[in-house]
């Protein structure tokens, strides 16, 4: 019994599985729309958010753990002192997940029967910075302080042999924090996912005031105030960074293959990846002819999908499906969201398209460093 | 509730510090013992006209300095600390330039084209020189060890026939071909001649890339 559902959970992790699952349950756990709202509330989706529900999700998370205790191969990857912090945020993640989403369904059935939300506060009552804010924040920092130390007495940092450029560890593996960009950079050329990428989460993260600008919601948890903004970002971050940390951490073994978390770590696992770019399947496979010699003549066809996608889709959007949002956000705000939700979007797109058309690179010039 | 006139009177009008917190308690119980910030605010205001205190009383110096030691207080503070950052760069500084520095020689020997055995890949100089001398039925070539991705290390899986690298993935054939994984061109070969003494002699300097059309030139590979 134990095995079937180890194998089951195998097989489903696979990220061409496991992704497109998550990235299908996603808008019905965040409803961005009503339709998607209508369904979650007819599933009791929403319910997750419940004393009850966030039981549920401890136990669930605990119980795969305490399963993935038992295996051997589970074993080692769980208890290596640089995974340790996978584990606590996963936990942490999941409850703040939930302990947000608590409060903001609280206060929108609040707001719905006309009463104020529940962090309301007569404005004439303050709390002084100096010494209610301050003293608060101190005492967490100590015991923060003490957490880290008695932490770093009971696991002590892996240390590993002295360098060796002849003999990199297989898998080489990012710290934890980065295992996300890595599995980006699995997908896209390091200028991208390793300059432009990090760049543009951080700036698309300084504009979301710039961006979203509504003031209902300011002060209190809300999710019914800004549900799409809330589902564009919680896709982004728990999906395309921490979903990506947990593959990086726990399904990436030797060479960078892909495994099960109970699957034995065979170095010599074979997967056959032939990747191909788009120039080719398109000079090559669909005309039956060699690659033009010319550089952008041979990748023409690359400029043209990114060209498309990045400067006539948002066109074309503003114009039919997005008028109204064209309308209230103006050129200004709606070219600067749709910039990086298109950037955001082509890790997805970029991933799908590896895995099912093993499709290197939309364009690729490897004369010019340039490859997308 | 606010302060009514009455209150606000007989708070400024109190004799001593009992007495004020006397008329205090009344004004609380009169509020059933609520007391919220802003009446707080407005009392504290009364209480600090009515006994105003010198805030600065223990921060205000000594000795009062006068011009001329401020000045030379000044120089000696500015070279103190012009020396001590100047000091801290020239250590700083001496310590980007390594004591000992190991660069083996970019050209180097490696042997006989009879070593090296047809259809294999010779990982005996990945550790010194970052090369990987493969020979098949037709030629010598030195490879090197620098991923094209992101310039990690790969590794010859012999049962797979295949570099892997252990970082994202990439793949490349025997030859440096690239075919899986990011890597967007192949890896990159280096000069490698016979020399006099009939020994192969790998020149690190000179690199022939594949995607600028280089494989195809003379010293790229070896024939035998």
């Amino acid at each position: 019994m134990i095995e079937t559902l180890k194998n089951t959970i195998d097989y489903l992790s696979t990220p061409t599985i496991s992704f497109t699952v998550i990235t299908a349950i996603f808008p019905f756990v965040f409803p961005p729309t009503d339709w998607f709202d209508r369904i979650n509330r007819k599933l009791k989706i929403d319910k997750l958010w419940t004393n009850t529900g966030g039981f549920i999700q401890f136990i669930l998370i605990t119980g795969f753990f305490v399963l993935g205790y038992q295996d051997p191969n589970f074993k080692i990857i769980l208890m290596k002192g640089d995974n340790f912090p996978i584990v606590l945020m996963v936990y942490s993640m999941a409850f703040f997940t939930w302990y947000a989403m608590k409060k903001s369904y609280i206060n929108d059935a609040r707001l719905d029967e006309g009463k104020k939300p529940m962090e309301y506060h007569d404005p004439e009552d303050k709390v002084l910075v100096w010494p209610d804010l301050v003293y608060i924040e101190f005492i967490c920092l100590i015991l923060f302080m003490v957490f880290l130390i008695v932490w770093s007495i009971l696991v002590p940092a892996p240390l590993e042999e002295p360098a060796n450029p002849a003999a990199t560890p297989n898998p080489s593996k990012a710290p934890w924090y980065f295992l996300g960009l890595q599995e980006m950079l699995v997908y896209f050329d390091p200028w991208l996912a390793g300059v432009i990428f990090p760049t543009l989460i951080i700036v698309g993260m300084c504009a979301i005031p710039y961006i979203d600008i509504n003031k209902k919601g300011d002060g209190y948890y809300s999710f019914k105030e800004r549900r799409v903004g809330y589902f564009i970002f919680m896709y982004g971050w728990v999906v395309l960074w921490v979903y990506l940390i947990i593959i990086g951490t726990f399904f990436r073994g030797p060479n960078w293959n892909f495994f099960g978390p109970f699957e034995y770590w065979d170095p010599h696992k074979l997967e056959v990846l032939n990747n191909v770019n788009l120039s080719e399947y398109f000079w090559v496979i669909g005309l039956g002819q060699p690659l033009p010699s010319n550089i952008l003549l041979r990748e023409s066809i690359g400029f043209l999908v990114t060209g498309i996608y990045l400067f006539v889709l948002p066109v074309l959007l503003a114009k039919t499906v997005l008028k109204k949002m064209y309308e209230a956000y103006g050129p200004t705000r709606y070219t600067f969201l749709m910039i990086l939700g298109l950037t955001m979007l082509a890790l997805p797109i970029k991933m799908y398209l590896r895995w099912f058309f093993n499709l290197k690179y939309i364009i690729g010039i490897p004369e010019w460093f340039f490859n997308i | 509730m606010k302060l009514t006139k009455e209150e606000k009177q007989s708070l400024i009008q109190a004799k001593s510090e009992t007495d004020w917190y006397s008329i205090c308690d009344e004004i609380k119980s009169k509020r059933n013992g609520i007391y919220p910030n802003y009446l707080a605010r407005e009392i504290l205001e009364i209480f600090n006209n009515k006994f105003p205190v010198d805030k600065y009383k223990d921060l205000s110096f000594g000795q009062i300095i006068n011009r001329k030691s401020f000045l030379n207080w000044l120089t000696l503070g500015w070279l103190a600390f012009a020396g001590a950052t100047g000091g801290f760069f020239t250590v700083i500084i001496r310590f980007l330039f390594p004591n000992v520095l190991f660069e083996p020689p970019q050209s180097f020997k490696i042997g006989f084209p009879n070593d090296f055995e047809a259809g294999k890949v010779d990982l005996r100089f990945k550790k010194s020189h970052n090369v990987w001398i493969v020979r098949d039925d037709e030629k010598i070539i030195a490879l090197s060890t620098v991923c094209t991705h992101l310039g990690c290390t790969p590794n010859w899986l012999e049962a797979d026939r295949k570099f892997k690298c252990p970082c994202h993935g990439s793949g490349f054939r025997s030859s440096g071909m690239h075919f899986e994984g990011p890597a967007p061109r192949p890896l990159e070969r280096y000069r490698i001649v016979l020399s006099n003494d009939g020994q192969i002699l790998v020149d690190k300097t000179k690199k022939f890339n594949y995607e600028k059309g280089e494989w195809n030139r003379s010293e790229s590979f070896l024939k035998v």
